[in-house]
């Protein structure tokens, strides 16, 4: 229990407005409990937070932390309470919403964009786009706060152009779990946050990996983003709510959806878009999106889907559909030019080009992906992994071998093995295979899914030598950690303790959180055999 | 038993030395920061005995210095005494994985070594401005030396790599960190991680403070079977930086570079025509595709006349560099190390050179031309004789600006005119705040990092995590 | 109270339940959003911040509640009622989870008050005047169409009754005559309810709704006892009142009513189409639009529901899923449009994404500095588009917005569409 004297040092940091104890208002900072569950570990440890503070500064963030360091209380950073880290794991916490820290600046010329953890992708992609620039929105969905997501994670179709996150990051005001700041890239020079390296040693290093700390690291109230040129012709927005999207302008940008004779020549096609340098992005549609396409709404969808099994499975199996974007960015004739080199390729391969609509709504700057989440109301959540394309599709295939196993309560999704895309001008690749799960929460659900994820899941990846992608933040650093590095936990861990020797900072923490939860529940703690 | 039996028993009497003939080749610095000795030479040939070395230091409390190919021409500054860490005889460049667009590269391979690998199948690693044909290709990239493509897609070269932690643990990063690596599903394609941390970030431009990194997975890229080069002159830097951003935001052309009239004349080996030569000039290569490169070329040529039309009217594209003939040769030039049997470039003016740099918004780079070259004209340098290489990086939204301070090392005066110019350079930049992301040097180390004390007191932290026994090049940056 | 087989919180448990989060319902619809400012289309949450204060946080509490696991405290009530019950959230919804948690926030207050928890005095200051006076005014009832001109032609046959909601009838009396003036124009036989009462609108939001039934059902018996089947409004709430809580709280489908409800936007702008109706008066102004939640993303036809969940919640019999996509939002649109020497700036947030003017919900009575922050707030929208005028098909909209603009020194003019329009066919909109 946080003391009155407590509260009220808060509370003239914030304002009485900005403060609250209310039940009912920490009620809705709480993951788990009554939260329908895409991430299942929220189940096992979000708790409620004794204090919700709303700061409107760095400045007062900063007070927070050392007020929480003084009395040595935990506090949980969040800014669009996405992922279930964004939820307190213990009692007597402070939650820090961050949502009206809403500052926002662009600097077209140099590309970039400095925003407050309110900032989401919806708003930066619009900003972007009407300076003629453009980023990539991250399938968490628009809604997902710019510094929160490219601090643990940043994936899209559109990182085939945009990079991955970690280049993306220009410039960081960071709040040091002992609550010193320190300027991260050229805002250490006390210039703009244009540049993202350091003076010499380049602490993004610290900041973040392959995955992100989620606040156990302390918290970066402002972020510079690299943004990338785009092109000046509009995409307009029509319809009505849920079915929304955008126009092409078609001579500037388009779909191209191609049949391929097999998924091994589909996969060889994707590389050679990337060999040949082309495109704006491209991805395999798994055959379930058509069908959510098609339906409106999730009983159709099911009814359709479960309808003859064998087929669907068959279906699943020998279609291989490969979705391209094509973008002029230079010139109309850049299109031009990039269209007569797909279509070469894929006349190489035996693909056959078939028609499209040319418009979006789930890539370029709303990425909420309508219908996705109704089949089990957002009772889903993703496995994946990070290389080549190769690696990708290899772990798609034992991702889909697994998940046999989990269903249900996963979804049958026929054996589908996920979506794999290009990244990084296709250098490399990355898989995400989606499973949906059955909303009504038993124990037992939960904890066969909790296996899923933190157990079985992690263990393939370890098996195959392959690097899982977020997930490596809901696997347990225990198992993990040896098989990676080696041992990154222990080098991690050493920073960790050296800046925050009390785990004030959004606790058990990254490296502990997963390990904690298999601890909690005795049908996982036996199967922990590592 | 002495450091240098111990490091015997590890690599072998060959590989240890501690006669300065045969330190000297290791360390001499093209700059003018005084050199200093360490006290024995260990060359290796393989990981594992990077890794026992660096653990034989920590046992020691020994300094350690690395060098990958005895090419310092940033300035090394060796630790007096101590380990010199030969890594110039990994020399290992693995097949080609041409599927993922990569190579697998040692610490010791040159950028001469594996251009004449990858030109056999068309390809290429993006590469910094004109290297010496003998640097190493992993410690460019290591240290940032910002590769001539402006475009960002083709930037972040480290696909993976291989290190050891100052305390002696090997470790590898992204997708190459499974322990089962290579015998893995993951080939090392992704460069971050594993985990929170991102070790490849801490070795960047580390100067080797920060470990060891002994081979690294490198991005490579189509090698253009033809291209179209233009030299695009300005008597204004302000023109050139309008014609260069309205240039990058149409994502034109690979390499693009800018020089003054004096790196023009140097790197064409003709100072003569430098008197003929714009003050200021693009050198821009528009490449051709895997497939239907003239209509790549073609599309961006039209785009490129639209955009001077549009933005920089009075300047032309030219195909021919006034006195040397076609812009034809500059594909070639610029993606090339300089020839190993001619003298450095660098060197040609007065036999040695000082390099100041660091990273600008592209639209400062002007004042900061102007900050340098006064500083020059007021320490009895003549500005003209200063050659200027401005590097745009991912479609200039920030550029690397690089100052060569030409001087004859046996002239006294000149060299000490040079020295003054440099420090009085780093002092009027840092007024304009520049970003010195690479502090080569205890001259200018102390000067970036005195400006930047937080960022310095949260690397002196880390540096105490990772190194607690203070031996990789203790004293080279801020700790 | 009265046993009832709808509207019951526990029948929206699933739309609670099932939130994850995802804050569709206060972001405005990502393919519409223009930029860093106004990207919220909740009033709640822009003037309260706590997430309590959205329709994922009041779901939560309803929750609780449900489950006996807290008390309903002063702050619950608060919570509950400083919503404005808009459905901005709803139409967010529909994008990502196809939940209905309008009808958690509705229900709850229904919840509320069987549970014998109070609605804010203010707002029950304001039911407890219709109960007396059947308006919302507490001005006497004979005296409601005293508004009418003299010249007004009935129709002895009309073909619709014009219900002209308690607004007009004793406040914005300008707009009740622009609209006979329209219905006029447009040669339509039309005549006044008879012995029109409040529609109930504050009674439904206070959550009394066995007060709200008996009230709907006044003016169901009297329309039937008329002997009319079709009802014209120029009130957003009263025809949002007659076409979808009505059926709502009667356990009907909308179109099983017996009765037709359209607004004077819909009749106009078909007789605009068809050429009956011919603008041809210069109204040299530069507009922006304001839509009224009650007359766009709220208007969708009522379809009830009740059955099972099955497997990943699958509804059994399969649901008729409403989506706030069948409101009036392209009518008074393409009115504007027509309308000579008028230029229409469309504002930021619109539709289905449109910001509450502040008012709705009950929040104008129960709380008016929230309804006044969040006018101003659209105020701020409004000055964004350059219009020197905001047109709305709302008189609770108008006048919320006034008051604003009034209070804060503000230029901008403010109109109901009525008024507008029948400048533009009679030159006498009085504007």
């Amino acid at each position: 229990m946080i003391s009155k004297e407590i509260y009220k040092e808060l509370e003239e940091i914030v304002g009485p407005d900005n403060i609250s104890q209310d039940r009912d208002v920490c009620q809705a900072y709480v993951m788990g409990g009554d939260r329908a569950w895409h991430n299942t570990d929220a189940k096992a440890l979000s708790t409620i937070p004794e204090i919700v503070l709303l700061p409107g500064s760095t400045e007062e963030v900063q007070k927070i932390v050392k007020v929480a360091c003084k009395h040595k209380i935990t506090y949980t950073p969040s800014s669009t309470f996405w992922f279930p880290t964004a939820s307190p794991s213990n009692e007597d916490a402070l939650l820090l919403d961050l949502k009206r820290m809403k500052h926002f600046e662009i600097d077209a010329k140099n590309m970039n964009a400095t925003v407050g953890p309110g900032i989401n992708f919806g708003q930066l992609q619009a900003e972007a786009m009407n300076n003629g620039l453009y980023t990539m929105v991250p399938g968490g969905g628009s809604q997902v706060g710019v510094i929160a997501n490219t601090l643990i994670w940043g994936y899209s179709p559109l990182t085939y152009r945009t990079g991955l996150a970690n280049r993306r990051i220009m410039g960081a005001e960071w709040i040091l779990p002992d609550g010193e700041i320190v300027q991260i890239g050229s805002l250490a020079s006390g210039e703009d946050g244009f540049w993202g390296e350091g003076i010499g040693p380049d602490l993004r290093g610290i900041l973040r990996g392959s995955i992100g700390w989620h606040g156990s690291m302390g918290i970066v109230t402002k972020m510079t983003v690299k943004l990338f040129p785009f092109h000046e012709e509009k995409l307009v927005p029509v319809g009505t709510t849920p079915w929304t999207f955008f126009l092409f302008p078609e001579e500037r940008m388009k779909w191209y959806n191609f049949t391929c004779p097999d998924k091994k020549t589909m996969v060889d096609f994707m590389y050679d878009i990337g060999h040949c340098e082309i495109g704006a992005a491209n991805t395999r549609v798994p055959i379930s999106w058509r069908y959510m396409a098609r339906a409106r709404d999730k009983e159709k969808f099911h009814e359709i889907w479960m309808e003859d099994r064998e087929q669907k499975r068959k279906e699943v199996a020998e279609t291989a559909i490969l979705r391209v974007m094509l973008i002029g960015y230079t010139s109309r004739k850049q299109l031009q030019y990039e269209e007569k080199v797909l279509m070469q390729i894929a006349e190489n391969h035996g693909c056959e080009h078939r028609r499209t609509r040319q418009v979006d709504g789930s890539w370029m700057q709303s990425c909420d992906a309508v219908t996705m989440w109704w089949l089990t109301g957002a009772n889903m959540s993703v496995t994946g992994q990070l290389d080549s394309l190769d690696c990708s599709v290899k772990m798609g295939e034992k991702f889909a071998d697994l998940k046999e196993k989990y269903t249900p309560p996963l979804m049958d999704d026929h054996h589908d093995p996920g979506w794999f895309q290009l990244n990084d001008f296709g250098h490399n690749g990355y898989l995400e295979f989606m499973n949906y799960a059955e909303p009504y929460e038993t124990e037992e659900n939960v904890e066969k899914i909790l296996d899923y994820y933190a157990i079985a899941g992690p263990k393939i990846v370890i098996d195959a030598g392959a690097l899982s992608f977020f997930n490596q933040a809901i696997s347990p650093a225990s198992l993990d950690g040896p098989n990676y590095g080696p041992n990154f936990h222990l080098y991690a861990k050493k920073v960790k303790d050296a800046f925050d020797p009390e785990g004030l900072a959004n606790p058990p923490g990254i490296l502990d959180r997963i390990d904690t939860v298999i601890d909690r529940i005795p049908v996982l703690k036996a199967k922990k055999d590592w | 038993m002495s450091l240098k039996e111990d490091l015997i028993k590890i690599v072998g009497d060959s590989g240890v030395s501690d006669s300065q003939d045969d330190i000297a080749p290791l360390i001499k610095g093209q700059s003018l920061e005084p050199t200093q000795m360490p006290g024995v030479k260990v060359s290796v040939k393989s990981s594992d005995e990077v890794g026992k070395i660096i653990q034989l230091a920590n046992d020691q409390k020994t300094p350690v210095t690395l060098s990958s190919s005895g090419d310092h021409s940033r300035g090394i500054t060796p630790c007096e005494d101590g380990i010199l860490l030969d890594l110039s005889n990994m020399k290992n460049i693995e097949e080609p994985d041409n599927r993922n667009r990569k190579v697998k590269v040692e610490a010791g391979v040159t950028w001469a070594e594996v251009g004449a690998v990858l030109k056999k199948d068309n390809l290429m690693i993006n590469n910094p401005f004109l290297p010496r044909a003998n640097s190493s290709v992993l410690t460019s990239i290591l240290e940032r030396d910002p590769m001539l493509n402006a475009q960002f897609e083709f930037g972040e070269r480290i696909m993976s790599l291989e290190m050891f932690w100052p305390t002696g643990e090997l470790f590898r990063t992204g997708s190459a960190s499974s322990i089962k690596y290579p015998d893995s599903l993951a080939s090392g394609c992704y460069p971050y991680g594993p985990g929170p941390l991102d070790p490849m970030r801490l070795l960047e431009c580390a100067q080797g403070t920060m470990g060891v990194c002994t081979w690294t997975n490198i991005k490579t890229e189509l090698l253009p079977e033809i291209d179209k080069a233009f030299l695009i002159p300005f008597d204004k830097l302000e023109d050139l930086v309008n014609a260069l951003y309205a240039i990058q935001l149409k994502k034109l052309g690979k390499e693009c570079v800018v020089l003054n009239s004096q790196n023009l004349a140097t790197v064409l080996e003709n100072p003569g025509i430098k008197s003929s030569m714009p003050p200021w000039s693009i050198l821009i290569v528009l490449p051709g595709g895997r497939l239907f490169p003239e209509e790549k070329i073609a599309y961006e040529e039209e785009a490129l006349n639209e955009v001077r039309a549009s933005q920089f009217s009075s300047s032309k594209l030219l195909e021919e560099i006034p006195g040397a003939g076609s812009t034809d040769i500059l594909p070639s030039l610029l993606r090339n190390p300089w020839p190993a049997e001619k003298t450095y470039w660098k060197d040609q003016p007065k036999g040695a050179c000082q390099d100041l740099f660091f990273i600008a918004k592209l639209e400062k780079t002007p004042a900061f031309v102007d900050a340098v070259m006064k500083a020059a004209d007021s320490n009895g340098y003549n500005p003209d004789d200063i050659g200027v290489y401005i590097q745009p990086i991912d479609f200039a939204s920030g550029t690397h600006v690089e100052f060569n301070i030409f001087y004859d090392e046996e002239n006294a005066d000149e060299k000490a005119a040079a020295e003054k110019v440099y420090t009085a350079a780093i002092e009027e930049t840092l007024k304009l705040k520049a970003h010195y992301t690479r502090p080569y040097g205890k001259v200018m180390s102390k000067m970036i990092y005195d400006n930047a004390s937080g960022y310095a007191g949260m690397l002196k932290k880390i540096k105490s995590i990772f190194d607690p026994n203070s031996v990789m090049k203790p004293g080279a940056l801020c700790f | 109270m009265t046993e009832r087989t709808n509207l019951s919180l526990e029948d929206y448990r699933w739309d609670a339940q099932g939130c994850c989060g995802c804050r569709g319902c206060i972001y405005v619809d990502y393919v519409f959003c223009e930029g860093a400012k106004n990207p919220f289309r909740c009033p709640s949450l822009i003037r309260y911040n706590f997430d309590v204060y959205t329709a994922l946080g009041r779901g939560k509490v309803a929750l609780r509640m449900l489950n006996k696991q807290g008390e309903f405290t002063d702050s619950t009530r608060d919570i509950l009622y400083k919503c404005n019950l808009c459905g901005a959230c709803d139409a967010g919804c529909k994008r990502n989870l196809d939940l209905d948690p309008l009808m958690v926030m509705e229900t709850f207050r229904i919840w509320a008050i069987d549970n014998g928890h109070e609605p804010p005095e203010g707002l029950k200051k304001v039911t407890d005047t219709i109960a007396e006076s059947e308006n919302r005014y507490g001005a006497p009832h004979d005296k409601r169409a005293d508004w009418l001109p003299a010249d007004a032609k009935f129709s002895e046959n009309p073909e619709m009754l014009y219900f002209v909601g308690c607004n007009s009838s004793y406040k914005n009396k300008a707009i009740a005559e622009a609209t006979i003036g329209i219905l006029e124009a447009a040669n339509i036989g039309y005549a006044l309810f008879p012995d029109e009462k409040c529609c109930g609108n504050p009674i439904y939001v206070s959550g009394a709704l066995d007060a709200a039934i008996e009230q709907a059902q006044k003016n169901i018996d009297t329309l039937k006892a008329s002997g009319a089947d079709t009802i014209v409004t120029s009130c957003a709430e009263c025809y949002k009142t007659w076409k979808v809580d009505y059926p709502k709280i009667m356990d009907k489908r909308t179109d099983e009513m017996g009765y037709k409800i359209i607004h004077i936007t819909e009749l106009a702008a078909e007789k605009i189409e068809d050429g009956t109706l011919k603008p041809s008066h210069e109204v040299p102004m530069t507009v922006t639009y304001h839509d009224s939640c009650n007359l766009a993303r709220l208007s969708d036809n009522w379809i009830p529901w009740h059955g099972t969940r099955g497997r990943f919640g699958c509804t059994e019999p399969i649901k008729e899923y409403r989506r706030c996509d069948t409101g009036v939002y392209k009518q008074p649109r393409a009115i504007l449009k027509s309308i000579p020497g008028l230029k229409f700036k469309e504002i930021s947030r619109k539709k289905e994404n449109a910001l509450c003017c502040g008012a709705g919900g009950g929040v104008a009575d129960a709380y008016p500095d929230f309804a006044q922050d969040t006018a101003n707030d659209r105020l701020n929208e409004i000055a964004d588009t350059g219009a020197e005028a905001v047109v709305s098909a709302c008189p609770y909209c108008v006048d919320n917005l006034s008051e604003a603009v009034k209070d804060g020194g503000k230029s901008v003019k403010t109109y109901d569409i009525t008024q507008i329009l029948c400048e533009a066919l009679t030159g006498k909109g009085g504007l």
